[in-house]
C-alpha cells in the first residue's frame, strides 16, 4: 500500500518513535540513492555497501534533518558524503579533486554562458552505454553534477542543496562539464 | 526526464536484495543500540537503587538522632499544644528533618524509575519481532 503522507509528515512520525515509517522513505528514495551513488563509483558493490551506509547516516541523524529542505537533496548530500569517504579510503581520487575549484580556474567557475543550449550537446547520442561511458569519464566535481541534473531531474537550487555549493557554481560545472562532454563525443569515433 | 542526454541516462537497475540489505541493517543497528542503552540504564538503575538504600538507612539514622519523630508523633499525641505553637512545631519539624539524605533518597528514587522505564523500553525495542519488514 502506498503511504500518501509526505516526507516531513513521515519524518515526524519516525522521530516521535514509529520506526516502522522509515521503509516508506526507504522505497521511495532507494533507486535514487543507489542510481547516484553508483554513477560515483562505477561499481555495484561498492554503490551497494554506500547506499546501505548512507541510510543507516540518515536513520541517525535524522533528528538533524532540516523540514524546510527536501529530504531527497539531504539524502543525496549523505550519499555524495560517504561516496567520496570510500572513494578517499580506496585511493581512487585525490582528495583535491573533489574539493571545488581545485581542478577549474577560479573566474571560469562564475562564468555560465546563458546562450549554450548543452541538452542540445547530447541529441546526438543515442547509445545508452556510450552515454554512460561519456559520462564515466568526467570528473566526479562534474559527474555528479550531470547526474543529479539528468539522472534525477533535479533543477540547480536543488543540486546546490545536496553538494553544497551556490546555485550560480553549479550552473557553471553544469556548462563546464556539458562543454567536456560534447569533446568527448566530438572526439568519439563514428 | 529532460530531452536529450536523460533519455539516455536512466537510474541502473537497483539490486534486488539491496533493500532487504538496507533494512537488515537498520535492524541490526536498532538492536544494538537498544543493547547498549539497556546495559547503560541497568548500571544506572542498580547504581541509584543502591544509593537510594545508603541514603534512606542514613537520612533515617539522621532522623532518629534529630528528634524528628518525636516532634512529628507530638503532632498527633497533643492536639492542644499544636494549636497553641504549631509555627514554632513545623519550625522545629523543618530544622529536624534530615533534607539532604531525604533530597538523595528521592532523587535516587527517581532515577530509578527511570531507569526501570528505560530498560523496559529497550528490552521491549530488544525482544519484539522484526520492527522493519524482510
Amino acid at each position: 500500500m502506498i503511504d500518501e503522507r509526505n516526507d516531513g509528515e513521515l519524518i515526524s512520525e519516525v522521530l516521535r518513535g514509529d520506526d516502522a515509517l522509515f521503509e516508506v522513505l526507504l522505497d521511495r528514495y532507494l533507486s535514487a540513492a543507489y542510481g547516484f551513488a553508483y554513477r560515483l563509483v562505477n561499481n555495484k558493490s561498492d554503490a551497494e555497501d554506500i547506499v546501505q551506509d548512507s541510510f543507516l547516516k540518515a536513520w541517525k541523524a535524522l533528528k538533524q534533518y532540516n523540514p524546510e529542505k527536501k529530504f531527497i537533496t539531504w539524502l543525496l548530500a549523505i550519499v555524495r558524503n560517504t561516496a567520496l569517504d570510500h572513494l578517499r579510503k580506496k585511493r581512487t581520487v585525490p582528495f583535491s579533486a573533489m574539493e571545488m575549484g581545485e581542478d577549474a580556474p577560479p573566474i571560469e567557475e562564475t562564468l555560465v554562458d546563458e546562450n549554450d543550449l548543452p541538452d542540445e550537446t547530447f541529441r546526438k547520442v543515442e547509445d545508452k552505454l556510450f552515454a554512460e561511458s561519456l559520462l564515466e569519464k568526467l570528473p566526479i566535481l562534474y559527474r555528479e553534477v550531470v547526474v543529479l541534473r539528468y539522472q534525477e531531474d533535479m533543477d540547480f537550487k536543488e543540486i546546490g542543496e545536496a553538494l553544497g555549493r551556490p546555485v550560480e557554481t553549479v550552473k557553471s560545472q553544469h556548462h563546464r562539464a556539458m562543454r567536456m562532454l560534447r569533446e568527448q563525443l566530438s572526439n568519439a569515433p563514428e | 526526464m529532460r530531452p536529450g542526454y536523460s533519455s539516455q541516462l536512466a537510474r541502473p537497475t537497483l539490486p534486488d536484495h539491496l533493500r532487504g540489505r538496507v533494512l537488515a541493517a537498520l535492524e541490526s543497528h536498532r538492536r544494538r543500540t537498544a543493547r547498549i542503552h539497556s546495559g547503560i540504564w541497568t548500571l544506572l538503575g542498580l547504581t541509584s537503587l543502591a544509593v537510594a538504600g545508603l541514603s534512606l538507612q542514613s537520612a533515617w539514622g539522621q532522623m532518629i538522632q534529630s528528634g524528628f519523630g518525636y516532634y512529628f508523633a507530638l503532632m498527633f499525641s497533643d492536639v492542644g499544644a499544636l494549636a497553641a505553637s504549631w509555627k514554632e512545631l513545623l519550625l522545629t519539624l523543618a530544622e529536624s528533618m534530615p533534607l539532604l539524605g531525604l533530597t538523595i533518597f528521592l532523587a535516587a528514587l527517581w532515577t530509578l524509575l527511570e531507569s526501570v522505564k528505560g530498560i523496559l523500553s529497550n528490552y521491549r525495542n530488544m525482544s519484539l519481532p522484526v520492527r522493519f519488514a524482510k
